[in-house]
């Protein structure tokens, strides 16, 4: 198939261009005002729009729903195509716990048949995640899983720990966590704050997240390990990390959009969309995020979608299970992140596509001559509000609901098929 | 729906969800409702028919003798037709959801629901699941809000100090797990006390209490120089999933009110207690019966109290 996108502004390493791209077959066969020799089967007019790296999501837990079926798998890669998510990472869950090479393989199998955003399993580090036994990390990175973790079940035993990294280390193999002490979080579901003081409910202390961010940093210096800490949510830990890389120890890290733009005294009278694995904190810890995001210190924006049914959040707030639906806001709250940064829209990229790409091994998507065509042409301006009815994840469980949302993205290309579209394409 | 949950000045009340929610004013409209409701509990006939024809739901997912006997009487001497539910044999036991469960009985035409939760935020969910014209009174859920607690025990503070400013009242024991301790606060600062101490072990005291506008003492003789008021929580072991404290014994010696650390308060001093009283652990027998401690007073106001509260929801609509 041969497309002719005109009209968009192009986000390339070189900077911003105004160019046409002209796809055939799966590649971008020229970037220019004219090529007349051209003869698309199809034109999208991208007046107005911004043809950007397609976003590449490093963290989701599309497991979260009991149902596993391909419908429900279905509807969350449509979701994300929708959104202009061309890969997401996906967690292991209580559900679904990837810590077989079988599971792995019907995962990539799935995804394969569905062929829109590609699914980047990360398996298990430990069998069942119960943070005891090794899983065959090995053989499943043969399958396909883009990198190992524990998910939000805590940092296995140290002893355990130990292990993992120094067999991981063997093979290069990635390993990403979640920074969280099981036994400092126990039953806690908010941050330790006023609000949790004021609403009587059981608090997460900074301690369950900083403790296993420096435990882990430890570990990586000693082993002289890469790790990937995954959504993040205290001003305390991106100091240790700014540290720590300063130190030149290899980390990298993410922050989720929720961590981003909420702080704990958005949750009110218990809205229990704002029970998240990763807590909602104060201002100055949202600050923080705000800012390390900025200077570098984080690496990557995630929506850690977590997709649940309505009655897993229609229970008094403890009783819910935690967790947000996050897919189609990653794109409009990055925006938005970057107005109230002054970032621009590079820095933006290099942190939902670049950066996401380089942490999970893939070659980040590139808007160039000869490169495969995987972008989403999105519209920066367009404003919209946040329906339950327009949420195509089956989760519908935001803290956003009824919230304004400035960008939309309109079309989706993967290696140069028309994955996505809002509008009609002649 | 959520609109019906937030601080209303000057309209009328649908709910009783927490103290956050009332103003100066709807709190002293409460506590002189009560007071007229005092002498009915006295007379032969101690029935008045405000709620005649009204169906009140107790429901008790928790256990609790006191405040549901004395939500029980209160509707009763109000006329109401009263159900309880022993929701330990209830569909909940069954797989029932929450809400479900109050559709179900929503269906059945009540009016009012008195809901008491182990978990925070029970009620406002019932709240905003529940059609207009039913009222949901929080008798108390989780470690969050027990609202006609509160005020109740203002009641007593007014019956016996008649004034809440240039008062001291001080708070001592359990306050991280207190769904009381919490909504005393509230009611006390909206109602213009400005001197509330919290008296307790730093593992019993919730982070950044000092935001609801309170001092924290861990020194029960100095958190209690002078003040008008001892309120002695309840050790909550059954919420206490962890360790709190090394001991009952040790607890007792630094933090249990004896009549020698009594003494460093006024000689007026009034001590109350939410009950149920743990006697030897958080509260010497001696000081317990002492003539300054008011907590059967306490009891007999709460349903004055609650007679008030049901009239005010029951005739707003």
């Amino acid at each position: 198939m041969k497309y002719l996108i005109h009209g968009g502004t192009i986000l390339t390493d070189k900077g911003i261009v105004k160019k046409n791209i002209f796809i055939n077959n799966k590649k971008i066969v020229a970037l220019s005002d004219k090529n007349e020799d051209f003869i698309p089967d199809k034109t999208i007019n991208a007046d107005g729009k911004i043809i950007a790296p397609g976003i590449v999501d490093l963290s989701t837990q599309v497991f979260s729903l009991k149902d596993k079926d391909q419908i429900n798998f279905e509807t969350e890669i449509n979701a994300a195509v929708s959104s202009g998510v061309v890969a997401m990472c996906c967690y292991p869950d209580t559900n679904s716990e990837l810590d077989e090479s079988g599971s792995i393989k019907t995962i990539l199998q799935k995804s394969k048949i569905i062929n829109k955003t590609r699914i980047l399993p990360v398996a298990a580090m430990t069998k069942s995640l119960r943070g005891e036994e090794l899983t065959e990390m090995y053989n499943l990175f043969e399958t396909g899983c883009v990198s190992f973790s524990q998910a939000y079940k805590g940092l296995p035993r140290l002893d355990v720990l130990r292990k993992i990294f120094q067999y991981s280390k063997t093979f290069d193999l990635k390993l990403w966590f979640k920074p969280l002490m099981k036994n400092l979080r126990k039953n806690g579901v908010i941050h330790d704050g006023k609000i949790s003081t004021k609403l009587g409910l059981v608090p997460i202390p900074y301690l369950a997240e900083t403790i296993a961010v420096s435990t882990l940093l430890l570990f990586a210096k000693d082993t002289k390990s890469s790790i990937h800490i995954s959504s993040l949510t205290c001003k305390a830990s991106t100091e240790m990390i700014k540290q720590a890389k300063d130190e030149g120890i290899a980390v990298t890290c993410d922050v989720s959009i929720n961590n981003i733009h909420l702080q704990d005294d958005d949750i009110g009278n218990f809205d229990t969309n704002l029970h998240l694995n990763s807590p909602i904190r104060a201002e100055s810890d949202r600050k923080a995020i705000m800012e390390g995001l900025k200077t570098g210190v984080i690496d990557a924006i995630s929506s850690d979608h977590t997709p649940l049914s309505i009655d897993k959040k229609n229970l008094p707030f403890a009783q819910t299970i935690p967790g947000a639906s996050g897919l189609e806001f990653l794109l409009p709250l990055g925006l938005k992140w970057a107005k109230e940064t002054g970032s621009s829209l590079d820095q933006l990229f290099d942190k939902i596509s670049i950066n996401p790409s380089i942490i999970s091994g893939l070659n980040p998507n590139k808007i160039e001559v000869n490169k495969e065509a995987t972008f989403c042409i999105f519209c920066q301006d367009h404003e919209w509000q946040v329906k339950e009815k327009d949420i195509l994840s089956a989760g519908k469980n935001t803290p956003f609901l009824g919230k304004k949302m400035i960008g939309q993205n309109f079309f989706t290309f993967i290696e140069g098929r028309l994955v996505y579209s809002k509008e009609k394409v002649y | 729906m959520k609109n019906n949950l937030k601080k209303k000045e000057e309209t009328k009340l649908q709910h009783l969800l927490s103290i956050n929610e009332l103003s100066k004013n709807h709190i002293l409209e409460i506590l002189e409702l009560a007071d007229s409701f005092l002498p009915i509990t006295q007379r032969g006939v101690k029935k008045v028919p405000i709620l005649r024809g009204k169906t009140i739901f107790n429901l008790f997912f928790e256990s609790s003798t006191r405040t549901r006997t004395t939500f029980e009487i209160a509707a009763k001497r109000l006329s109401a037709d009263v159900i309880n539910l022993n929701i330990d044999n209830s569909a909940q036991k069954k797989g029932e959801s929450l809400i479900d469960m109050i559709s179900n009985l929503s269906a059945m035409h009540a009016d009012m629901f008195v809901v008491r939760h182990r978990h925070s935020g029970a009620s406002h969910l019932i709240a905003q699941n529940v059609q207009k014209h039913i009222s949901v009174i929080n008798a108390g859920d989780g470690g969050h809000s027990h609202p006609t607690q509160a005020l109740l025990d203002m009641f007593t503070i007014l019956k016996y100090k008649r004034k809440f400013t240039n008062l001291s009242v001080a708070i001592v024991g359990d306050i991280l797990h207190s769904r009381v301790a919490r909504s005393q606060i509230d009611a006390l600062s909206t109602l213009g006390t400005n001197d509330i101490r919290v008296i307790g072990p730093l593992t019993l005291i919730p982070k950044d209490i000092e935001s609801l506008g309170v001092k924290v003492f861990s020194n029960l003789r100095k958190g209690l120089k002078d003040v008008d008021v001892i309120i002695i929580l309840r050790l909550q072991y059954e919420r206490m999933r962890g360790v709190f404290l090394p001991s009952e014994e040790e607890y007792f010696r630094i933090f249990g009110l004896t009549k020698e650390k009594y003494s460093y308060a006024k000689k007026d001093a009034i001590i109350m207690h939410p009950g149920p009283i743990n006697r030897g652990i958080e509260i010497d027998s001696e000081i317990a019966d002492y003539k300054n401690s008011v907590i059967l007073p306490q009891v007999s106001n709460g349903i004055a109290v609650r007679m008030a509260v049901m009239a005010i929801l029951g005739v707003n609509k």
